[in-house]
């Protein structure tokens, strides 16, 4: 395993915003099973930003959608803001998600009749505030995301990174403990996907927002605190980054290339 | 329209706004609905009023009335004014001598009394006596010319009503020539009036004489047919005290009479209709639940739409109570607004309703009517339609999952229907099918679980549609290149793409053609059995008749005639049933149709029931007297079957009579008997005749010899003669009137269904946006473009046509069902090809017509802007 090293943000000290036990998932699909998720341990504390790479198929979007609640574990336990998912109903969870959990997606799931300005909104109307009530959030997180003049834009009038940014702060908008991003940047040519991996990784530093995104993309992963490594459905390898951005890739990119060739010896060995 | 989105509610709004076409067309939907179902209660409702006001009116003000018992109309001695009058509570007692006469310029024009399904011909003039000295002290007389009745009780004076002096062109001054039982009389003419108070019976064709003169002109010298009574002012305005002078009147006037209130005569004639009302209401329920359908598949297809927003707001912590509320605040803002436009549009519907339903049922519906208790009714029912439709959609839409929003493209992996669903579509079917044909009833339920089986019927159908839509495809897809190109066969491939979609519209096309076909198909086999009926039971060439009883030698004089062959006397009589055969409700009075046994059969026949039975059998039966052959609605609505009794009122007390035949019969509401003449001599002392059945030689014209046979005889007899064709031909157009309303009725589902084509077109259009601007820069023109939009309408009208026409044959089967309750005679089923063709017609018309707004979308999609879409 590769040597942590300690970089300013992250301190240990605070308390875990989010902790998955040996959580495992099963699909059955007629006959054949699928170990999407083995036994898998995972937690991201307070304030941190956290990447899980692997290649695809490898269990990243299930884990996130385990996470966030959005799926039932087969085995394990996931604690998210003080909560134990597997003893709430369906009714529950989504509350809990609601007033904790921001999403973001490879596609950006705007409601194409909503303006940005309402899209962000949503979530507050979900749960059933007034939004009236919230303006200067919304303006500070416009301003935040740059689209202040862009606000009574609907989706189709607007590019894909300034969709992207609408729907970060829809993400952000209910101040929740944590934001789950599945591959941002994959829609997005690399400029725009390194303005959008800028944007993620200042809230962390000024917001103090704990974020969990999955990636492929090197690149991005350096942006985190943590990289986490997912293979097979199992976590294979922790990294954490220096603050060096080319370092960082780097050794991400070493890192994935000696798990692939671990990979491949095996198999070899097995056959 | 701007909508603030400050609540999560307005987010069901702003898809509406955001959907103006869809929303339109589904409020459409709802809207005609309703107005249908309120139209049919209006007119309904205003028919009755009408009726009821037109008895209040020729009542006056008076309290209560005697009639004879039984017959209303039938004469009683008029001693019984003498004993009413005794009664210390009555202040006024007053004659009515009433009967039916003709005027002598019309006699051409009198015929047999053929009614369909609560209708009837007449254009016969109501002689209405009254006692001239005292009868404006109860009835209102709005006199527009000249003066009332002199006060001698004998004078051949005449009111006549303005409307109908002006159409018969007769005019103050004038004498009239009227023909009746007496013969034939000239009144004059003192004074018009207006159709109003007692000038608006019969539709105005009424003559107000002196009672005197009415008695002797009906020949009823010394009989009444109706006492009207003002009682004194204290017992008038107290109910309880007026009920005790009514019970008083019953008693001192004892059996033979009854004491009514003025409302009441309405409320008999009134019963007459309910039947046709039955009718027009079931058939409006029918359109509902087609619009129901609608609006079913139009939020299904919105819920499929938008899983992947729907996803996204649970992720973003929507609860499925709060996803199900967006569904439903969508249905209940269309519902109150469909709602309310419906009764709009119903109240303006009514108007024309009104009319035709006026023309059928000889009834003049002086205003429309709007019941209160309907418009909320009609409300409540679109709202409740609307979200009870809506409410399957708002569950599928509440299960859908989180992880639906991390999907790439709108790309539903849930549909309504699966593709194993056809085997639930083949359950309902059968259930449907057992309802119908194998499991029996009773007759009471069999409307409702007529009507819950066509529910079900039609719910399975569109269950089994997907099955066929890929083997249609395949089928299709040469034609369609035929017809349009090769952008035709691209638009039917396109059909299986979206076959959720394709499936529920296939299906709301499905339900409005089988509903087309299924009326046709029941009017066209009530009109076969009519026509049927015509030929076989009223048989011969010709039909002489007159208003003035004929004698049997003029038969005789007849049958001399070179062209003539054969000749059958008829004589018709009202006759009483004796109390105890008479259920609730029922009328008590029938038609006695007495024929003659030895010459019946060589001119007609009867349509038995039973087709064990033959009229040879049955004549011979019936000529040994006290036998009669009862009509199948008699036999329906008095519980009788063949070997039972029947005991009729007769001047010499009850006499059973014995049933030896159930006999389809459309005449006089269907309320008849035959029996013979003989019988009608014995025990009624009726010998003359009302009509002679014709049978003339080969090859002579009846047309001509009717001519030439009314020439010779008609100015001194004052028969009129009537060919058979004329006849028939009268009551198919009479039978067409009345069934003109059932098609209307039926144009509204295919109009509905139709809006359902362009919603789902126009869905498909946006939908495909991206595909179609992509196809556009491969080199596609706009013509192309809209070619495969109406290829892809074109094969969902053919199979919508297809499944249309086998399930048209289902529904016309509940119809007629229908239409034995109603009518209470079981109809033949026929299949009409000809209804086949015409529905499937209908469906491939309304595919295209339909298609061609969504396929002027589709040609103008632009196609940077289609590729930049998301
Ligand atoms: N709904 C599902 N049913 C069956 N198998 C699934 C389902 N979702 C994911 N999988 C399987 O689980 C494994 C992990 O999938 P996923 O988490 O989507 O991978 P990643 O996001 O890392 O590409 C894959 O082998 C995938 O085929
Ligand atoms: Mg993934």
């Amino acid at each position: 395993m590769v040597e942590a090293r300690c970089t300013g943000c992250y301190n240990p000290q605070r308390m875990n915003i989010l902790e998955a036990r040996r959580v495992s998932k099963i699909y059955r699909m007629g006959k054949v099973t699928v170990h999407a998720l083995n036994e898998v341990d995972f937690t991201v504390a307070e304030g941190e930003f956290v990447a899980i790479m692997g290649p695809s198929g490898s269990g990243k979007s299930t884990l996130l959608h385990l996470l966030g609640g959005l799926d039932e574990l087969s085995e394990g336990e996931i604690i998210l803001a003080g909560h134990r998912l597997a003893e709430l109903d369906d009714h529950r969870i989504t509350l809990v998600r609601r007033r904790n959990v921001g999403f973001i997606f490879q596609f950006f799931n705007l409601l194409p009749t909503l303006t940005a300005e309402e899209n962000i909104a949503l979530p507050l109307l979900i749960d059933g505030q007034d939004p009236r009530a919230y303006r200067g959030r919304i303006d500070h997180l416009l301003q935040l995301v740059g689209l202040t003049d862009r606000r009574h834009h609907k989706p189709d009038q607007l590019s894909g990174g300034e969709q992207q940014r609408v729907a970060i702060a829809r993400a952000f908008v209910t101040n929740p403990a944590i934001v789950l991003a599945d591959e941002p940047t994959g829609n997005l040519d690399s400029k725009t996907g390194e303005e959008i991996l800028c944007l993620l990784r200042r809230s962390c530093d000024e917001l103090h927002q704990t974020i969990v995104m999955v990636t492929h993309d090197a690149r991005a992963a350096s942006f985190a605190d943590r990289v986490v490594f997912l293979m097979d459905g199992r976590v294979v390898g922790e990294l954490r980054t220096t603050g060096n951005r080319s370092e960082d890739i780097r050794a991400i990119q070493a890192y994935l290339r000696d798990s692939e060739q671990a990979a491949e010896a095996k198999t070899l060995r097995l056959s | 329209m701007y909508i603030p989105l400050s609540s999560f509610a307005a987010l069901a709004l702003r898809n509406m706004r955001d959907r103006p076409i869809r929303t339109l067309l589904t409020t459409l939907g709802i809207v005609l609905g309703v107005a249908v179902v309120l139209a049919v209660s209006i007119t309904n409702h205003s028919t009755l009023i009408s009726i009821r006001h037109i008895f209040d009116q020729a009542a006056g003000h008076a309290d209560l009335m005697v009639t004879s018992n039984g017959v209303i109309g039938e004469p009683f001695a008029d001693e019984a004014l003498a004993r009413v009058r005794r009664l210390p509570e009555v202040q006024l007692a007053l004659p009515v001598v009433s009967g039916r006469v003709l005027l002598a310029s019309e006699a051409d024009r009198w015929g047999l009394d053929v009614s369909v399904g609560g209708t009837h011909t007449a254009n016969d003039l109501l002689l209405f006596g009254v006692d001239p000295a005292r009868d404006r002290m109860v009835r209102d007389y709005d006199l527009v010319a000249g003066s009332f009745l002199p006060a001698e009780d004998d004078a051949y004076s005449v009111l006549l009503v303005r409307d109908y002096a002006d159409e018969k062109k007769l005019s103050l001054g004038k004498d009239i020539t009227i023909l009746s039982a007496a013969g034939q009389e000239k009144l004059r003419i003192v004074g018009l009036i207006a159709k109003a108070g007692p000038g608006l019976q019969n539709n105005g064709a009424v003559a107000i004489v002196p009672f005197k003169t009415a008695q002797t002109l009906l020949e009823i010298d010394g009989e009444l047919t109706q006492i009207d009574i003002l009682a004194n002012p204290d017992i008038a305005v107290s109910p309880r005290k007026l009920e005790a002078l009514r019970q008083a009147l019953a008693s001192t006037l004892g059996r033979g009479y009854q004491v009514l209130y003025p409302a009441a005569r309405g409320q008999i004639v009134a019963r007459m209709l309910a039947s046709y009302q039955t009718g027009l209401s079931f058939f409006s329920a029918v359109a509902l639940f087609v619009g129901a359908f609608l609006i079913y598949n139009t939020f299904t297809m919105t819920v499929v739409e938008r899983t992947r927003a729907i996803g996204m707001l649970r992720l973003l912590g929507a609860t499925r109570g709060q996803i199900t509320m967006l569904v439903l605040i969508e249905a209940a803002v269309l519902g109150i607004w469909g709602s309310i436009a419906g009764v709009g549009f119903g109240i303006l519907l009514a108007r024309g309703l009104s009319h035709s339903v006026a023309a059928v049922t000889v009834v003049e519906i002086s205003a429309l009517h709007i019941p209160p208790d309907g418009l909320v009714w009609s409300l409540l029912v679109g709202l409740g339609v609307t979200l009870i439709s809506a409410s399957l959609p708002a569950w599928r839409a509440r299960n859908i999952s989180p992880l639906e929003a991390f999907r790439s493209y709108a790309r539903p992996t849930y549909t309504p229907l699966t593709r194993t669903s056809w085997l639930w579509g083949c359950l309902l079917m059968l259930v449907a099918y057992l309802a119908l044909y194998r499991i029996p009833f009773r007759p009471e339920v069999q409307v409702p679980t007529g009507m819950a089986s066509v529910f079900v019927l039609l719910l399975g159908a569109t269950l089994v549609v997907p099955v066929a839509i890929g083997p249609a495809e395949r089928f299709l897809c040469p034609a369609m290149r035929v017809l349009y190109g090769n952008a035709g066969q691209l638009g039917v491939a396109n059909i299986r793409r979206a076959w959720t979609r394709t499936a529920l519209t296939v299906g709301t096309l499905m339900v409005g053609i089988a509903m087309i076909i299924g009326i046709q198909t029941m009017t066209n086999s009530f009109e076969r059995d009519i026509t049927h009926w015509v030929q076989t039971a009223i048989g011969g060439d010709l039909y002489v008749r007159s208003p003035m009883p004929m004698r049997e030698e003029f038969g005789t004089r007849l049958l001399s005639d070179p062209a003539v062959a054969e000749i059958s006397p008829i004589t018709y009589r009202q006759v009483r049933l004796a109390r105890r055969e008479n259920p609730s409700n029922q009328p008590d009075a029938v038609l006695f149709v007495g024929i003659d046994p030895q010459t019946y059969g060589r001119v007609a026949s009867f349509v038995f029931e039973d087709t064990r039975y033959d009229t040879t059998q049955a004549l011979t039966e019936l000529a040994m007297g006290e036998r009669l052959l009862i009509s199948a609605t008699m036999a329906d609505r008095y519980g009788l079957k063949v070997g039972d009794t029947l005991a009729l009122e007769t001047r010499r007390g009850v006499v059973p009579f014995q049933v030896i035949g159930v006999v389809v019969d459309f005449s006089s509401q269907g309320y008849v008997v035959n029996g013979s003449r003989a019988d009608l001599a014995r025990y009624y002392g009726e010998n003359t005749v009302d009509q002679f059945i014709v049978n003339l030689k080969p090859g002579y014209d009846p047309r001509v010899e009717a001519k030439r046979l009314e020439d010779r005889y008609g100015r001194s007899r004052h028969i009129a003669i009537e060919t058979a064709a004329e006849f028939r031909a009268k009551v198919t157009r009479l039978a067409g009137q009345a069934f003109a309303l059932f098609d209307v009725l039926g144009l509204t589902g295919v109009v509905i269904a139709a809006l359902g084509v362009v919603n789902t077109l126009l869905m498909n259009v946006f939908e495909r946006q991206r595909e179609i601007g992509g196809l556009r820069s491969l080199g596609m023109t706009r013509g192309q473009v809209a070619r495969m939009i109406l290829a892809e309408s074109g094969a969902m009208g053919i199979i919508g046509g297809l499944f249309g026409m086998f399930f048209g044959l289902f529904l016309a089967r509940v119809f007629l069902l229908g239409v034995q309750e109603i009518g209470g005679y079981t109809v033949s089923y026929h299949l009409p090809p000809h209804a086949l063709l015409i529905g499937w017609t209908i469906a491939l018309v309304v595919s295209q017509l339909a298609a061609l707004y969504p396929a002027h979308k589709a040609a103008r999609v632009r196609i940077v802007e289609a590729i930049q879409h998301e």
